[in-house]
């Protein structure tokens, strides 16, 4: 789940960075962690770069 | 008189950048980290920069947020080596990702992490849109 971040679109492609938290179904530990995605747009889809 | 334009195009000029060249702002974001000046270290990045930088939690998503890492960073005297990385180049953008060293003038002490720049062309020069620096996960 993203808690937080800020996103810059160009042209055919996109940042979003930020901080994230992941809850683990194994167990139902969690962890948060600073993500970085850079997504382009690449034969008619978004694909992370 | 000119024919009216029915349809503007958006379309942008695509500025060329070779890889080497990619790789030459790194040289010059590590030249800015040598003057030991924040501001000097903060113009390097865009207008709308996010820094998720190596020591602080805080993403730093403002001119202000930034220039104040590198208050506390540059204490320490800083200069940095990729040791590995991948470009990517797109119109306008570039991406740089990969492993690089500091090392501490203060005190020696060496720091290997893991950047990501993503460099964008803005006002006719490129800037850094985003910068994440995480010390190694399994140090």
């Amino acid at each position: 789940m993203i808690l937080s971040g800020d996103i810059i679109t160009g042209c055919n492609w996109a940042q979003d960075a930020g901080i994230y938290e992941f809850t683990m179904g194994k167990d139902g530990s969690k962890v948060k962690a600073r993500y970085t995605y850079v997504y382009v747009y690449e034969d008619k889809e978004w694909l992370i770069s | 008189m000119p024919e009216p334009l029915l349809f503007e195009t958006t379309k942008p000029t695509c500025n060329d950048i070779t890889s080497t060249a990619v790789r030459d702002l790194f040289t010059r974001w590590n030249n800015a980290l040598a003057t030991l000046d924040p501001n000097t270290v903060a113009s390097r990045y865009s207008k709308e920069a996010v820094l998720l930088p190596t020591v602080s939690d805080i993403p730093r998503n403002s001119k202000a947020l930034i220039t104040n890492y590198f208050v506390e960073f540059l204490k320490k005297k800083p200069q940095g080596v990729i040791l590995s990385g991948d470009i990517f180049i797109g119109c306008n953008w570039a991406q740089d990702a990969g492993i690089y060293e500091f090392t501490m003038g203060k005190d020696g002490s060496k720091v290997k992490a893991r950047y990501t720049y993503v460099y964008v062309y803005e006002d006719g020069e490129w800037k850094i849109s985003q910068h994440h620096s995480s010390v190694m996960p399994e140090a």
